[in-house]
């Protein structure tokens, strides 16, 4: 066997030693583990969600053109162009007179819209800004041209939807990181009991020339244990959570678009699970290492 | 082997533990230090392992600059000594066994290897038919020995002991003592042995370096404790 994995060995086996000597206190460590992961997964999901919805809604970003009832085809096919040569004009559809008709027919069925003549629906087009912001100076340039009867845009809806799920993103990416170093004290904390217990193993290791792997990894693989059953813990919560949120909530509440779930169960698991071990291990890493500079650094004057 | 460069250590608290001092110790050798308690005995032997850092002068392990080396490169200054202390600092939770198995594991030699060397010191500390006691079920005599067990376990080239029999009734130290001078002629280890004991001094007529206020004031070959 290599050192490489004698370390691993080693670490592995006094990692559950000492996991089996913490009983009671790792069993809070991971439960409070699978609290805190709970949140800060539900922050993430959200955040993922708000951050979805925004995209969607950029997408949809249009201007929509009526032209006047008295325009042909050939005058359409000329005001479409001319748009497409406006600056800060992406796209531009021009809507079938016929196409619409039927759509209009099917929308308004109630109406008796079989006696109207086709020739009742103006030509229209949608227009999209290469950029959300140029849709108020897209739409005041096409208003300039002639042959146009409506312009329509709805900046200002979009604009507050966009600036509403921007602050969701961001409380939710902020909660997330701050709740990720919370976690991490929290196993810190844990760990930094473990390594006090176990103070006369480290200043052993440390007098007989362990390297800083020996002395360091057991803590690590005992925090992303902890870590890890948290997160798994968690990750149970999150997805039964979500399940009971889509089947419930989501029938009343017709937000089914913002509801909706950014991510898999699977996804949820395997991202909860990799959060948590690297939260174990960072936690751990850190107190273990803030352990050794306080109290058994090398070379650290020490009085008699 | 060893060499002491003009080394003087002061503590934070402006105390001057250790005031230049110079020495020279050969492979193989046998030395005592002594002198009373906050001589300097201790900070001496603490800057051999760089426990403490000397504020001023040099010290050289085989031609080495201790000060020299970088926080990464202590463990393997640290493979090379056997560290023995006066409590022992046996872990009280594993056998003796385990407490010369942690050693080497966590030094990276592998699980075949460990059996054998444990084996053989065991036998050599005559702890063989112990293997699988508790420190607190040992004596202070066979503490110490196994403490000797696990200082030695990891084949050290230099033995360093702070009080070994500071602890142990006088039949018990002696016999701590032929084990020490057992190892020293039969493997040229060198020793370093800090102890207050004069019977021991005395009886095995080492080099002696007398320690008063963190200053050398006596040096002598095959020496006793008083001049």
């Amino acid at each position: 066997m290599n050192k490489t994995l004698r370390l691993i060995d080693y670490s592995i086996s006094e990692a559950i030693e000492s996991i089996r000597r913490n009983g009671y206190a790792g069993l809070a460590v991971v439960s409070t583990t699978a609290f805190t992961l709970c949140i800060l997964w539900s922050f993430v999901m959200v955040s993922v969600a708000a951050a979805g919805y925004t995209d969607r809604q950029v997408d949809r970003f249009e201007i929509s053109v009526f032209m006047k009832v008295d325009s042909t085809l050939e005058d359409a096919e000329a005001l479409a162009n001319k748009i497409k040569a406006l600056p800060g004009v992406g796209k531009v559809t021009l809507k079938q007179k016929e196409e619409e008709w039927e759509n209009f027919k099917i929308k308004h069925s109630y109406l008796d819209a079989g006696g109207l003549p086709i020739d009742t629906l103006p030509y229209a087009m949608s227009v999209q800004p290469k950029s959300p912001e140029d849709t108020v100076s897209v739409a005041e340039a096409i208003r300039k041209l002639q042959g146009i009867d409506a312009v329509f845009e709805r900046q200002e809806f979009y604009t507050k939807i966009l600036a509403i799920s921007k602050v969701i993103k961001w409380a939710g990416l902020i909660g997330a990181a701050v709740l990720f170093f919370v976690c991490a004290a929290i196993i810190g904390n844990a760990i930094k009991l473990s390594i006090y217990a176990r103070r006369l193993e480290i200043q052993t290791m440390q007098l007989v020339g362990a390297t800083w792997a020996f002395i360091r990894s057991p803590f690590i693989y005992e925090g992303m244990f902890f870590g890890a059953c948290g997160a798994v813990i968690g990750a149970v919560v999150v997805i039964l959570g979500n399940n009971l949120i889509s089947s419930n909530i989501r029938t009343f509440l017709k937000m089914t678009e913002l509801l909706q779930s950014p991510m898999p169960g699977k996804t949820v698991f395997w991202g909860m699970l990799l959060c948590g071990v690297a939260i174990g291990a960072l936690g751990s890493l850190n107190a273990v290492n803030r352990f050794i500079t306080r109290y058994a650094s090398p070379g650290e004057s020490v009085n008699e | 082997m060893i060499k002491f460069q003009n080394v003087s250590v002061r503590y934070d608290n402006g105390v001057h533990a250790l005031n230049d001092i110079s020495f020279e110790a050969e492979k193989g050798e046998f030395i005592f230090l002594i002198g009373s308690t906050g001589s300097g005995k201790s900070t001496l032997l603490k800057t051999i392992y760089k426990q403490v850092n000397p504020t001023a002068g040099s010290i050289f392990i085989n031609g080495t600059d201790l000060g020299s080396l970088k926080e990464r490169q202590i463990p393997l200054l640290r493979q090379k000594l056997g560290i023995v202390f006066q409590d022992y600092k046996l872990l009280p939770t594993k056998n003796l066994w385990e407490n010369l198995a942690f050693v080497l594991r966590s030094v990276g030699r592998d699980k075949r290897e460990i059996k054998g060397l444990i084996s053989e010191i065991l036998e050599f500390v005559g702890l063989a038919a112990k293997p699988d006691a508790l420190p607190r079920e040992l004596s202070g005599g066979e503490q110490q020995r196994a403490a000797i067990a696990r200082a030695l376990v990891n084949r050290p080239q230099i033995l360093i002991a702070d009080e070994p029999t500071g602890n142990l009734d006088p039949t018990t130290s002696m016999e701590i003592m032929e084990i020490l001078d057992i190892i020293n002629r039969e493997a040229n280890m060198t020793m370093i042995i800090a102890t207050h004991d004069k019977n021991v001094v005395n009886s095995m007529k080492k080099r002696v370096i007398a320690l008063e206020k963190g200053e050398i004031v006596r040096d002598e070959k095959e020496a006793t404790y008083d001049e």
